[in-house]
């Protein structure tokens, strides 16, 4: 087999394990922004956050119901609070994507996106 | 209200589940810290380990094949004794895994706090995600939705009792409801039997008696091999598509895996 031939081979190998780590990746950052909260779960999305934000701003009670990953509501006691901790989890689940998805884009060969 | 994880480990010719026992319990032990005990008619050795080791006389014998990458051997496999987990566990409240699904996160954490008196994994997620997970999505082509039987959680309650005596009739009717719910296996499963006693839960319906575990299931095939486990990262060599012949490495970290391929299992943890 020529040099030529061989090298777009490895560079095909590597495109495969890339594209295969990167969806390992993703699905990582999904279980990542599952939280609980008050025998619920939920799931730190951008929706999520927008509506919890909205309730925060209009809502005149502290106190609110929200209906989680199951479909059964959950009683929210101080809804800023549910903020905070739902921007936690996001932020930390975020970063983390960031920083190894960062790793694996300047990881040049299939080894090296083994350490990653 | 007592808490804990119920362990099934049966050896077979050349698979130790009580080896991966021991890995499993130590794992719980790290993120969920709960007790942990296991059911099995095999000798352990180190009991420490165990909160309990509850003896159990498995006389089924059905055979299955176990996969190592491109070979596989069919081995003696004893796994019935799971449908009498609700008597068998010692405990009020009870997480049932699969000793050879591997945690690295305290993801199942969340069922000690709760609502539901029962939860089980529906969706997953396979690491080579090319292959065709049909099967797991339905127990067959015209039936109903798959259930994994893998990790489950059950509070010991009139109507969680109710579903394992189902599940002990389907086990014994195995033919009948093969026959009725359209199942290709030959083999008793688990897996299909607590699908279709989930379905008669519902009234035939849409689900509502179990509650979802968290976020998906990971899951590698026999066919795939786990090539190293350090800390909470796992190093695998997945199939690949068109060539099965041939594996792509990938790195899981944080995430639980369940590992059927027991032998890469067994040669990770030196037995």
């Amino acid at each position: 087999m020529d040099k030529q031939l061989q090298k777009a081979f490895e560079i095909a190998n590597y495109m495969e394990t890339l594209a295969s780590q990167k969806q390992v990746l993703k699905e990582e950052y999904f279980q990542n922004i599952i939280f609980y909260h008050n025998g619920g779960v939920f799931h730190a999305t951008e929706n999520r956050i927008s509506f919890v934000k909205t309730l925060v701003d209009l809502a005149k009670d502290t106190r609110a119901v929200l209906v989680d990953e199951n479909n059964s509501p959950v009683e929210i006691e101080n809804i800023a609070d549910f903020l905070d901790t739902i921007l936690s989890v996001y932020y930390s689940a975020t970063n983390e994507y960031w920083t190894r998805y960062s790793q694996l884009r300047q990881s040049r060969t299939v080894e090296s996106l083994m350490i990653v | 209200m007592t808490r804990g994880v119920l362990l099934f480990a049966q050896n077979n010719q050349e698979v130790d589940y009580v080896a991966i026992a021991n890995l499993a319990a130590t794992k719980v032990k790290q993120y969920l810290r709960v007790p942990v005990s296991v059911v099995t008619n095999d000798p352990v050795a180190d009991h420490y380990v165990f909160d309990q080791v509850i003896p159990v006389h498995d006389n089924t014998l059905s055979a299955k094949y176990f996969y190592d990458g491109t070979e596989s051997k069919k081995l003696h496999w004893k796994n019935s004794s799971r449908v009498q987990c609700f008597n068998l566990s010692p405990y009020d409240e009870t997480l049932v895994i699969d000793v050879d699904y591997i945690l690295n996160s305290k993801t199942l954490s969340y069922c000690w706090n709760q609502p539901r008196d029962f939860l089980i994994y529906q969706k997953s997620f396979d690491l080579a995600p090319w292959r065709d997970a049909a099967e797991f999505n339905h127990v067959s082509d015209f039936s109903i939705p798959f259930y994994w039987a893998t990790v489950f959680f059950f509070r010991k309650t009139v109507v969680t009792e109710s579903f394992f005596t189902i599940v002990d009739n389907i086990k014994s009717n195995w033919t009948y409801y093969k026959a009725l719910y359209q199942i290709h296996s030959t083999t008793f499963r688990n897996d299909l039997a607590f699908s279709i006693a989930l379905h008669m839960m519902n009234g035939m319906a849409a689900d509502s008696f179990a509650g979802h575990m968290p976020g998906k299931m990971f899951y590698t095939m026999g066919q795939d091999l786990l090539l190293d486990m350090n800390s909470d990262k796992m190093k695998f060599l997945v199939q690949r598509k068109d060539n099965l012949s041939s594996y792509i490495p990938l790195v899981t970290t944080g995430i639980d895996v369940h590992v059927m391929n027991k032998m890469s299992l067994m040669r990770c943890i030196n037995v």
